[in-house]
């Protein structure tokens, strides 16, 4: 999948789950800080995320996720 | 809670009568216990994003038959259901609307006004009223919840095994454990924790080995004649190396587990637990995000472990026949959610025996185990792998 597209998509769901504005979202964002994410908004972004990609994100990758890039990447490397 | 982990548990209670069971007195039976613990009879309702509970007016049979039947769906809408084959009952319940606790009154009933009507016994019909829900504002306000900052979400944690289960039976000397427990001034149930440990720590192949228990929470939470779920569970993680020893570190175990059963404790850990679900539930998303949302939640809180330790059978009445038969196969209970082994101690008659259900697919958790234990001084009366 091209990475626009994954960012298209993560971008949607942070508007939907935490009103996050598409203009305010960089891949260098940081999910906690920058777009001000609480810890139940980011479990519910990844939860929509598993379902809209078809994929289960093992807990341990979690904390891996500090900013939108760490994301992208790896939905990148991980939908088909 | 059980509500939003997405696998539905439920559990079995199954009584061997002296005779064949007549259905239709234990319809009866069944009938009028219900007619005096209206806490039971209610049905979960769901509408899109909502759920709440409220009374079922439908019928509530006995069925026949040993087969578990999917509840609520087969169950009329009950959140448990009653059958019967031959000369046994069978009790099955789902573990939202009650628990273990929650369960006994009503199946001691059902089993009394079945006496009464088969063999002219004459036991009470008990009034069985459950306590309010408890005040889970008033706990949050006690000890406000915590929001998970980024050192919390960026922790390790523990990823469970999920593969298939298969069991391990292994039955120790009581005596030779409670003097090792005392020789090295702990609890019991903190030595056994401990042994497993160092158990675990071979099987699983890591040195930082997270385990985890729970206890009941009525008398903390003001509600001693609650029906439905009032639990919390603790986890801690010990480090441990090849050449650790149980008088190494079991003074710490000892002490966590000490420190964790007072009141105060299992307050502030209820209300972390709960005040979690309560955020969860408040969430504005499809059930099966909330599921997830809460999966996760319990691995970032800490909840899920390489293992957990619970307590098998009744202490007042430890040697039942029923405990005796559940020991040799256990293929029915609860399973292992949360960790990647669950570890179920019964004592009985001057043995400690530790059914095992375990997701981990690596081999030898029996012979690993009986040398932990043996190495340790205490006596292995058998070690078995079931599948």
């Amino acid at each position: 999948m091209e990475r626009a597209e994954i960012i298209s998509q993560i971008t949607a769901i942070l508007e939907d789950v935490a009103e996050v504005s598409p203009e305010d979202v960089t891949e260098s964002s940081v999910l906690m800080d920058d777009l001000d994410l609480s810890s139940m908004e980011i479990l519910t972004i990844v939860a929509d995320l598993e379902e809209t990609f078809g994929l289960r994100i093992p807990e341990k990758e979690l904390r891996n996720f500090v900013t939108m890039g760490d994301l992208v990447d790896y939905l990148a490397a991980n939908v088909g | 809670m059980y509500f939003f982990r997405r696998e539905k548990i439920q559990c079995r209670y199954q009584f061997s009568l002296r005779d064949a069971v007549d259905i239709t007195l234990l319809q009866r039976a069944l009938t009028a216990a219900l007619a005096s613990a209206p806490y039971y009879t209610q049905r979960l309702v769901q509408e899109k994003r909502e759920m709440w509970l409220e009374p079922n007016t439908e019928p509530c049979l006995v069925y026949p038959g040993s087969t578990m039947r999917n509840i609520p769906e087969q169950a009329n809408g009950y959140l448990f259901c009653v059958s019967c084959e031959g000369d046994t009952v069978y009790f099955d319940w789902h573990h939202f609307l009650l628990d273990g606790h929650g369960v006994s009154p009503l199946l001691t009933s059902i089993l009394e006004q079945y006496c009464n009507l088969r063999y002219g016994t004459a036991f009470a019909v008990p009034q069985i009223v459950c306590d309010p829900p408890y005040d889970m504002e008033a706990m949050l306000a006690e000890y406000p919840p915590v929001e998970y900052g980024s050192d919390v979400i960026q922790r390790d944690v523990v990823q469970t095994y999920e593969g298939a289960l298969r069991r391990t039976r292994v039955c120790l000397s009581k005596q030779s454990l409670v003097e090792k427990a005392l020789a090295n001034n702990a609890k019991p149930v903190s030595a056994l924790m401990g042994l497993l440990c160092m158990a675990m720590r071979e099987y699983l192949g890591k040195e930082k080995i997270q385990y985890s228990y729970s206890s009941d929470t009525r008398d903390v939470a003001g509600v001693p004649n609650a029906l439905y779920n009032c639990v919390c569970s603790f986890g801690h993680t010990v480090q441990l190396q090849a050449q650790t020893r149980l008088a190494d570190f079991v003074a710490d175990v000892d002490a966590d587990i000490r420190r964790d059963l007072q009141p105060q404790s299992k307050r502030r850990r209820m209300a972390d637990q709960m005040g979690w679900v309560y955020k969860v539930n408040q969430q504005k998303a499809p059930l099966r995000i909330k599921q997830r949302v809460f999966q996760m939640g319990e691995y970032i809180g800490g909840t899920i472990s390489d293992f957990w330790l619970s307590y098998l059978g009744n202490p007042l009445m430890p040697a039942t026949p029923e405990l005796a038969q559940y020991t040799t196969d256990f293929g029915v209970w609860v399973p292992p959610d949360g960790a990647s082994v669950g570890v179920e101690a019964a004592s009985l008659n001057g043995k400690i025996i530790l059914c095992i259900h375990n997701k981990a697919p690596n081999p030898g958790l029996a012979d690993i185990l009986r040398k932990t234990f043996e190495n340790e001084g205490v006596a292995v009366l058998e070690a078995e792998d079931l599948d």
